[in-house]
């Protein structure tokens, strides 16, 4: 056996371990006095070795980790559920724009550029029919129009008709009538106050219609 | 891995305060004194042995639960240790150094052989003081030192005898071994 081996056998029967060879060992360590004395030194090595101090636990060690354990668990917490709700906000958020941008785009913005009319062999593809979706409030819009024109001219004929009138003249003045004066003012200023709430949600009414609806295509203004 | 520890391990995840104090109490003196041993500084043992706990209780959910706990946690603070000195390296040297308290203390006969066995323990390369506190100190098996520090038995068992004849040659040095005598089993 030689210095080598014997070493590599010396650290399995230091740590305890079962040696294949042990009366080779000795034998070795008998004749080798350096074998021998690094042997020696080895074992007081691991005998000192056990007798290392243990180093002292600081105080309340144990329930200091526990309490930063569980406040790093809470800031983690917090962490992850403001990470969620900005998450979740920003979502809604990016969600909203697409709506309103959906909602308020003017849609001709939408639709694809008009391609100039190049002539050429093809065919002319026959255009397709508006969607009953679409001609629907288009319709709404026309009838409304036209009513809204027949009224204002029955209107315009009465006041023609009132200018021309002479007995108006001779009609007394409410100032005239002390007895209705309070009561015709008050009605006249019902009917104003009523009047306004109405020609105010006609206007907004009119111009919500006329932001909503498509704006009609270049062929059917013509017609 | 014991049962203990596994049960302990999934009361802890689910948030059970008194099962992470347990498993504090059951692993603060190995990580403790394994950074004390390491660190050779008893304000940087605490620190870093905290922050060990709080990275352990950090990925337990990654633990993989066929792995023995210990070695684990002790593979987390070899290297938080080792992170740390590196740190340490960079910034102004620290002027506290070394307040060994003793628990146990050592047999009058043999205190000055302890003490010098400190010494050269912190002049050892960091592997080889690694592997020989684990082994001589908190004593773990080859197997789990292996698996702690992620090299082979094989070589840990080189590590380990590199260690002790350094720390052997420096007792030589010092006249603390000279006149050791060997005697056959």
């Amino acid at each position: 056996m030689n210095c080598l081996e014997c070493q590599e056998l010396l650290q399995n029967r230091l740590d305890g371990e079962r040696i294949t060879a042990p009366e080779a060992l000795d034998q070795h360590l008998s004749d080798c006095a350096t074998c021998r004395q690094q042997h020696a030194g080895l074992a007081r090595l691991l005998e000192c070795a056990k007798q290392l101090p243990t180093p002292k636990l600081p105080a309340n060690f144990a329930a200091q980790v526990v309490h930063e354990v569980m406040r790093d668990r809470r800031h983690r917490q917090d962490k992850m559920r403001r990470r969620v709700f900005v998450t979740a906000a920003l979502a809604a958020g990016i969600l909203l724009m697409l709506l309103a941008a959906y909602r308020w785009i003017p849609r001709d913005l939408q639709q694809p550029p008009i391609v100039e009319n190049r002539p050429s062999n093809r065919i002319p593809e026959k255009k397709a029919l508006p969607t009953p979706q679409k001609n629907e409030p288009k319709n709404a819009f026309a009838s409304f129009a036209e009513r809204l024109a027949d009224t204002t001219r029955d209107h315009a004929k009465v006041v023609q008709v009132a200018i021309h009138f002479d007995a108006v003249e001779k009609l007394p003045s409410v100032k005239e009538i002390p007895m209705l004066e309070p009561g015709v003012r008050e009605a006249s200023q019902e009917v104003t106050e009523g009047v306004r709430a109405v020609t105010h949600n006609a206007r907004k009414a009119f111009d919500f219609f006329a932001r909503e609806l498509p704006t009609p295509e270049l062929g059917e203004q013509k017609n | 891995m014991s049962a203990e520890d596994a049960i302990l391990v999934r009361r802890c995840l689910k948030g059970d305060e008194a099962a992470i104090q347990g498993l504090v109490e059951r692993y603060q003196s190995d990580v403790f004194g394994l950074c004390m041993r390491l660190l050779h500084h008893r304000q940087d043992a605490e620190d870093v042995a905290q922050e060990v706990f709080l990275r352990v209780f950090r990925s337990l959910n990654r633990w993989d639960a066929s792995r023995p706990f210990k070695p684990w946690v002790m593979g987390i603070t070899v290297n938080r240790c080792r992170t740390w000195l590196t740190q340490r390296a960079k910034r102004p040297e620290l002027v506290d150094y070394l307040h060994e308290t003793a628990s146990t203390r050592p047999a009058d006969d043999s205190k000055e052989l302890v003490q010098e066995i400190q010494a050269a323990l912190h002049e050892l390369r960091w592997e080889y003081r690694s592997v020989f506190v684990m082994y001589h100190e908190r004593g773990l098996p080859y197997e789990d030192i292996a698996d702690a520090i992620e090299k082979p038995v094989g070589t840990v068992k080189t590590w380990l005898h590199r260690a002790r004849l350094v720390v052997l040659e420096r007792l030589r040095r010092r006249g603390m071994l000279s006149e050791v005598e060997h005697e056959l089993p």
